[in-house]
């Protein structure tokens, strides 16, 4: 939200618009924006559709027409996006937002980038032919300049195919907000997997509530080093909640492995510390439609 | 000021992004140097055509997992882009783009990870868009299986497999040892692997002033097979003459289409979109008939095979509104309110092919489930001072479960229904959500911000029909000055569950005996009494235009105060120092850390009761996971028309179990005293080294080579597992091996424009 105060003044457009700026804008890549689809003079809803570059960059017939003075610096344009002058964060955002603050990004005011003071032209850049965070192969760099912990979790052997240019961030998150967790696209963490794994959506006849609830109670969607993208391995990670009696509490130690000692019943294996643990049994653990699949066996 | 970034010299130092992606979506130069050009009024029409050969020297199941190359081997590639946008300042808004990725074929696979649309229309009026997208996949290289994807065994119904005197012991009898050179006879090595091909189609409209419709489709098919497992027999495992654990390669063959449509309505003021969606998923096949390869001995009463459901095909309908009204530019609000209902109708397999038992009537044919979903959140936010602003929002999720609810016989394998759990719980949920935040500026480079968020989540059939959560949280986000910036956020949480009582769970599924299971002191992580500290920071600084440093980190621990078995603990630390530095204008490098540690703490007892009594084996266990992540790229443009690259990730991992425990009670130390033997930490160690290098050869020419050395070293007592082993003659795992490669790849590649 901009403050009142911060309104922009009294509009003085150049009479001749892009024509005025590029006779000394003239060089890539300022001058790339008009492979965009921002320049395009046809389009009347386009900023070039309107004022050229002062609608993004407002009103600057001081600044493109009063030559500076011996010594005297040039008037600054209304709005700058870089260098030493560059204009607020909210001020910069509003010139986005007077044309964009419809579809996806009608919840950028009060989402965690806006609250974090992120600017539109963080991730953005528009004096180019395709922005690259607009680019599969290219938006994750862009989101790991800041969110660095998961640039390194997608180097994890398990991951997503984020690294491979195959998924994005933004097929799972909205950056501009979200009236859901997580600036998640979906307003659940489960219904935003479900678009890709929808075979673990159901309703299901046997349900298993942790994963009915939350996706995130087993998995670690940006990059783990178990398999699967699990938070730990089973059987530990199943008996964070099914424990303290039956086969489920016993303490599964190396004794339990193919390499391990006799144990009870001068038995050395246990089936929950070969391959996927109480999986290797309990193999339908999202769910089972089965009517025999109670124990998410079948 | 220009903030380099590590980007795609690291993402192609993993050695996977493809070229053609690199040389189709970036142009040649990289770096913010300006062209010197003038801009011409000409139309930017372009074609470009890229044209390669891989080579990769080993195969790789894990690294070439999703990049449709696992196996070693040349894989020829090409992409193009081909687009026309009329001159800027023609008037004329149409426009067209087609781009192709990745068009390759190799034996096994069509279109491995390839890509292509096209993109038409009037810009500011009307667009349309084509596109075809696949997604390999390859989880094995080196399953060993019985089956086929049908279920039925690869060799045919073998002779000789008689469980008949197994013992299973340490050390194994002479039966084990016999029953498990017979299982390896019958096996074969295989990959599993399964791809998505997705087509689609959308197409947007501006069909008034301020109103946009929008719309599109898209249909995948997703094919191949995935590793899965089930137990055959007529007991629970692996410690039995008449129970096994099969390992086999599931069939997948899905269709999924969805759809979305919505129309938009946008002022200044006030913005309006109202969205349906359809998801529409397709299994074409209900269930899988696994053969039984230890049923041909005559001894067990034991099915020849095991009906296994697979997942149900489902419908899923969304529709959703979303409003949004600025008040004078300083106040806003937003609303979203959206219904949806999830449908499973699929018919059910039968409970068991075992002919020698009378399978039990079931309530009905199919499940005829139903969930409805409702979603409404409403935010306001204002700054009516200069220096003051203030957000308050609430939100309401719920997943309303409307499926029948009736008694079915239990199984756990094949054999009569067993005793416990017979009844199925549609659970649902409600999430509700309130927060308030305020924000004070005292310096137009300063704010702080003091929140409180309510948390309240009611179930039904569970431990705890009521979670309440309250949330303190301060955050302060400052720029001391144009170079640096610091932002800090602490929060304090505490939730409380409500009457928990872990045995309500069971014995809303028809447990008869849930104390067994869930007596006092286990509690669900997700769902009992927690307090939660968090600690979040960011601190960036750049104090040369050619300098710039970054330090992200976080903390948070979770205790579990009620639980004294299960999760007890968790706690997450990462942090993660970053630099760039441009020596010279042409010259961009970036070094990179990353410390993350997970850490969880479980806890838990066994009671076994015997002719001297009764004793208890008390165990604990902590299981830390620490990786370490250094990353350094270089890219040097030694002139303006050579571009050199080099990037380097290492990245470790090691995950420990410190694992104790000890006895009480009447029966003493043994056998009951648990000879807990900690497992070998498992470690994972990761380099890779990319150097690539563009020429180009002419203004229309560019020449791409690229060389990548990847190793992955992977120690986990998981690796060492034999598909077949005497110690478990009855069961046969998957047994995929050490994950561990070596890979070199050499790329070379000619773009081409036109």
């Amino acid at each position: 939200v901009v403050a009142a105060s911060e309104e922009p003044a009294e509009p003085t457009y150049t009479a001749r618009g892009a024509q005025s700026c590029m006779k000394c804008h003239d060089q890539a890549p300022v001058t790339d924006i008009l492979k965009s689809p921002h320049a395009v003079k046809g389009d009347s809803h386009s900023p070039f559709g309107q004022h050229d570059c002062e609608s993004c960059h407002g009103p600057s017939d001081k600044h493109a027409s009063s030559a500076p003075g011996y010594g005297a610096k040039r008037t600054l344009p209304e709005v700058s996006f870089v260098g030493p002058n560059v204009s607020s964060v909210e001020k910069r955002n509003a010139v986005c937002l007077n044309c964009h603050e419809s579809a996806m990004r009608m919840d950028w005011v009060g989402s965690q980038h806006q609250n974090n003071n992120v600017a539109c032209t963080s991730c953005h850049t528009l004096h180019a032919a395709k922005d690259p965070v607009l680019v599969k192969a290219s938006q994750p760099e862009k989101c790991f300049t800041c969110h660095s912990e998961q640039r390194a979790q997608s180097f994890q052997s398990s991951h997503h195919p984020i690294r491979e240019g195959k998924v994005v961030c933004s097929d799972c998150h909205n950056p501009h907000g979200s009236p859901g967790p997580r600036l998640l696209k979906e307003t659940s963490i489960n219904d935003t997997c479900y678009t890709c794994h929808a075979d673990k959506r159901g309703p299901f006849l046997w349900e298993h509530e942790s994963v009915r609830e939350n996706c995130v109670n087993c998995h670690l969607p940006h990059g783990s080093t178990r398999a699967r993208l699990l938070k730990e391995r089973p059987p530990y990670l199943c008996m964070n909640c099914h424990s303290n009696g039956g086969h489920n509490a016993s303490p599964y130690s190396a004794s339990n492995l193919p390499t391990g000692t006799a144990q009870v019943d001068a038995r050395a294996v246990s089936a929950r510390m070969l391959a996927r643990g109480c999986v290797n049994c309990h193999s339908q653990i999202h769910g089972s439609n089965s009517p025999g699949g109670s124990f998410f066996t079948r | 000021m220009r903030k380099l970034t590590l980007g795609r010299s690291i993402l192609l130092g993993a050695g996977i992004l493809p070229l053609t992606a690199f040389a189709a979506e970036t142009g040649f130069d990289v770096s913010d140097e300006p062209t010197p050009k003038k801009e011409s009024s000409a139309s930017a029409a372009s074609i470009e055509v890229t044209s390669g050969v891989r080579y990769q020297g080993s195969s790789s199941a894990l690294f070439g997992r999703y990049n449709g190359s696992p196996e070693n081997g040349f894989y020829p590639f090409v992409g193009f882009d081909f687009g026309k946008k009329h001159p800027w300042d023609s008037g004329n808004t149409a426009y067209f783009d087609v781009t192709g990725t990745n068009l390759s074929s190799n034996s096994d696979r069509v279109l491995p990870n390839a890509s292509a649309a096209l993109s038409f229309g009037k810009q500011g009026s009307w667009g349309a868009r084509l596109f075809y997208d696949n997604i390999s996949y390859t989880q094995s290289l080196t399953f060993h299986t019985a089956h086929t994807e049908t279920g039925s065994l690869l060799r045919g119904t073998p002779g000789g497999i008689s469980l008949t005197g197994i013992a299973l012991t340490n050390p194994p009898n002479a039966t084990d040892t016999a029953i498990s050179a017979a299982v390896a006879n019958i096996l074969t090595q295989r990959s599993i692997e399964s791809q998505r091909d997705t087509f689609g189609a959308s197409f947007s409209s501006r069909i008034a002033t301020h109103w946009t419709f929008s719309s599109n489709f898209a249909h995948e098919h997703k094919t191949g097979t995935k590793e899965n497992s089930l137990l055959q027999g007529t007991s629970t495992g692996i410690n039995s003459a008449t129970g096994n654990i099969i390992y086999f390669p599931e069939p997948i063959d899905y269709d999924t289409d969805r759809f979305t449509t919505s129309a938009g309505y946008k002022t200044r003021e006030m913005q309006f979109q109202m969205t349906y969606s359809l998801s529409h998923f397709i299994n074409n096949r209900l269930g899988i008939v696994v053969l039984d390869p230890f049923s041909s001995t005559t001894i067990r009463s034991v099915p020849l095979s095991a009906t296994y459901s697979l997942p149900p095909s489902n419908f899923a309908h969304l529709l959703k509104a979303q409003f949004g009204y600025n008040f004078g530019g300083t106040t806003r609000l937003t609303a979203t309110a959206a219904y949806g209902v999830q449908l499973q109708d699929a018919s059910f397999v039968p409970q068991s092919t075992n002919p020698s038992i009378v399978i039990p009537p079931v309530p009905a044919n199919s499940f005829d489930g139903e969930v409805q979903t409702y979603f409404a959140s409403v935010m306001l936010t204002s700054r009516p001072l200069r220096a003051l602003d203030f957000k308050a929002s609430y939100s309401i999720d719920e997943r309303n479960n409307q499926s029948p609810r009736f008694n079915y016989a239990p199984f756990l394998n094949d054999t009569a229904s067993v005793s416990g759990i017979n009844m199925n719980a549609p659970y649902s949920f409600q999430h509700q959500n309130a927060n308030g935040e305020l924000g004070y500026r005292p310096l137009s480079s300063a704010r702080f911000v003091v929140g409180y968020t309510y948390d309240q989540y009611t179930r039904t059939f569970s431990a705890t029909n009521l979670n309440r959560e309250s949330t303190y949280y301060a955050r302060m986000i400052t720029q001391f000055a144009s170079e640096l910036t610091a932002n800090l956020g602490v929060s304090y949480g505490k939730r409380t569950a409500s009457n928990y009582f872990g045995d309500a769970a069971w014995i809303a599924l028809g447990e008869t005996f849930p104390t067994a299971l869930d007596s006092l002191g286990l509690q669900h992580f997700f769902e009992s009494a927690r307090r939660r500290d968090e600690v979040k920071g960011e601190l960036t600084w750049a104090p040369l235009p050619n300098l710039a440093m970054a330090v992200t980190g976080k903390f948070y621990r979770d205790h579990y105060d009620r639980s004294i078995f299960g999760m007890t603990h968790d706690r997450a630390v990462s942090i993660n120092p970053d630099l760039s530095y441009s020596p010279v204008k042409s010259v961009d490098t970036h070094l990179f850390y990353s410390y993350e540690r997970l850490s969880y703490r479980l806890a838990d007892r066994v009671s076994v009761s015997g002719t001297g009594g009764t004793s208890q084996f008390y165990w604990s266990l902590a299981i830390p996971n620490t990786v370490h992540t250094v990353g350094a790229s270089v890219d040097w443009q030694v002139d303006p028309n050579v571009k050199l690259g080099a990037a380097y990730i290492h990245q470790y991992g090691t995950t420990a179990f410190n694992q104790s425990g000890f006895a009480t009670g009447s029966l003493g130390t043994s056998p009951w005293n648990y000879n807990v033997v900690p497992l070998p930490s498992n470690t994972s160690n990761l380099n890779s080294l990319n150097l690539h290098a563009d020429f180009e050869l002419t203004e229309d020419a560019t020449m791409q080579l690229g060389y990548i050395y990847e190793r992955f070293h992977s120690k986990d007592y998981l690796n060492a597992q034999l598909p077949t082993s005497p110690l478990y003659a009855n069961a046969i795992l998957g047994a995929d091996g050490d994950p561990s490669y070596n890979v070199h790849v050499v790329t070379a590649a000619f773009r081409f424009r036109f």
